[in-house]
């Protein structure tokens, strides 16, 4: 896991994101030990292991949302976090979410629009996210991850529940995010996409006493 | 600032409308009260007025609890804990003083009491202190049960406590206890009551304000990992900063 050439500027910028010796138990239970990672610009990092390995822990706490036991995490630009849960407010319609998450900036809602219309998701409808398909109720986070164009990306497992095409489109986005000089972490379970990965970080469960990378 | 609180009072007041039949139900919750009473008991103007802060407390609890995981994304994005929960205060307390002046109305057409405007006010008051109350519930408990059993027990030892004692006296609706008491008997000073309720209220505030801000895990980036502070390799997270912000 040591430092990489962006694969778009070819040059050894600092990483967005450096994560070193992280460890984190719940109760007594250790979750994660010793991990460490670097993200940087144009990358995509794919985070994989079997269900309890950490990989939902490791995001959230690079996201800010918990607070690891050991370790530092460095993060040199702004995030956007999609949450393997949506996280939605269930009686809000859509651009109810993106006016919300927008903070009245209208730049940011007119941009999550455009975002959310590229994911194939309508905002013409009154529909309240609690009637949207999975899918949908998906992609509205994936675009709520994105406002504000940050160039990282913390994205656990973000296309559950998507349909074939909208899975395939996810990835199309995601190289389109690395061309643009985002880092993008993503969790998956999908082996056969790794291919598409810069960097794969295979977490394990911890059931001996050895770092997980 | 001002944009992100107007967007939070939207959002929130889209929900409420959208949670009609839960406020109508928690609307008419202390009338029935009020409708098993006031043909029989002197006290039943007191009863259904200190019981309209199951209204005002459990929408306050709705509003929460429900919206914990999103809330952690609108911090995320920049929102601060006290700016969501002043956005809720806002849209709650004007509904809250909307189902009180029907709560008082109703009381004050059946009841006929000597000084009608203490119900107006005790009603009122019940309001201001059930919001921040139902606030504070919703970010320190876990779940919605848990919350209004809660505040179910408070408002019913305010109800049934003697006013007199000590029990009465520390829970947040004494004061309106008292107007509506004052308003069927013997009258009493509005404002020594509306000060202690506001500052009642404050300190529920507060108390909402530190516990949401724990629980949505809002720490900015230069604090996001205190972890154990006196061990040797303590997590820590620098620099940059969230989008939106």
């Amino acid at each position: 896991m040591g430092s990489q050439p962006s694969p778009v500027t070819g040059s050894q910028s600092a990483p967005l994101l450096t994560v070193t010796g992280l460890g984190k138990s719940y109760r007594r239970r250790p979750v994660l030990r010793g991990v460490g990672l670097q993200a940087y610009r144009g990358q995509v990092i794919a985070v994989t292991g079997e269900n309890g390995s950490g990989k939902t822990t490791l995001l959230r706490i690079c996201a800010g949302l918990e607070t690891a036991d050991t370790g530092t995490v460095h993060r040199r630009a702004a995030a956007g976090y999609c949450p393997q849960a949506p996280a939605l407010f269930d009686l809000l319609t859509p651009a109810e979410h993106l006016a919300l998450f927008a903070g009245g900036r209208a730049g940011a809602a007119a941009e999550g629009r455009e975002l959310l219309a590229s994911l194939g998701v309508s905002l013409q409808t009154r529909t309240l996210v609690r009637d949207l398909s999975g899918g949908a109720r998906q992609k509205l986070s994936l675009t709520l991850a994105l406002l504000g164009q940050p160039e990282l990306l913390l994205l656990d497992e973000p296309y559950q529940g998507f349909d074939q095409g909208s899975y395939l489109d996810f990835w199309h986005h995601a190289g389109a995010w690395r061309r643009q000089g985002r880092a993008v972490v993503v969790v998956t379970h999908l082996l056969t996409e790794l291919d598409r990965a810069d960097q794969v970080l295979e977490l394990r469960q911890l059931a001996q006493d050895r770092p997980q990378k | 600032m001002t944009a992100r609180l107007a967007a939070v009072a939207a959002a929130h007041t889209h929900i409420l409308v959208r949670r009609r039949t839960t406020v109508a139900l928690l609307a008419l919750l202390p009338l029935a009260i009020y409708g098993a009473l006031y043909r029989h008991s002197a006290h039943a103007v007191t009863v259904g007025g200190v019981a309209s802060a199951f209204s005002a407390g459990g929408a306050a609890i709705f509003s929460m609890l429900p919206a914990r995981a999103a809330d952690q994304r609108l911090v995320l994005a920049g929102y601060r804990p006290a700016v969501l929960l002043t956005g809720r205060l806002i849209v709650l307390e004007a509904a809250s003083i909307v189902i009180s002046l029907i709560t008082a109305g109703v009381m004050i057409a059946g009841t006929g009491p000597a000084h009608p405007a203490d119900v107006f006010a005790g009603v009122i008051l019940t309001g201001i202190a059930a919001v921040p109350l139902g606030l504070a519930l919703g970010a320190m408990l876990p779940r919605e049960l848990e919350a209004v059993l809660v505040l179910i027990g408070i408002v019913g030892i305010q109800i049934t406590a003697e006013p007199d004692t000590l029990i009465s006296a520390i829970l947040p609706f004494h004061a309106a206890s008292q107007l509506l008491d004052a308003a069927v008997g013997a009258p009493t000073a509005l404002w020594p009551r509306l000060a202690l309720t506001v500052a009642y209220s404050a300190g529920l505030l507060a108390i909402a304000w530190a516990a949401w801000r724990h629980r949505t895990g809002a720490r900015s980036l230069s604090t996001i990992t205190p972890a154990r502070l006196n061990h040797p390799a303590r997590a820590r997270t620098e620099g940059g900063s969230h989008h939106g912000s």
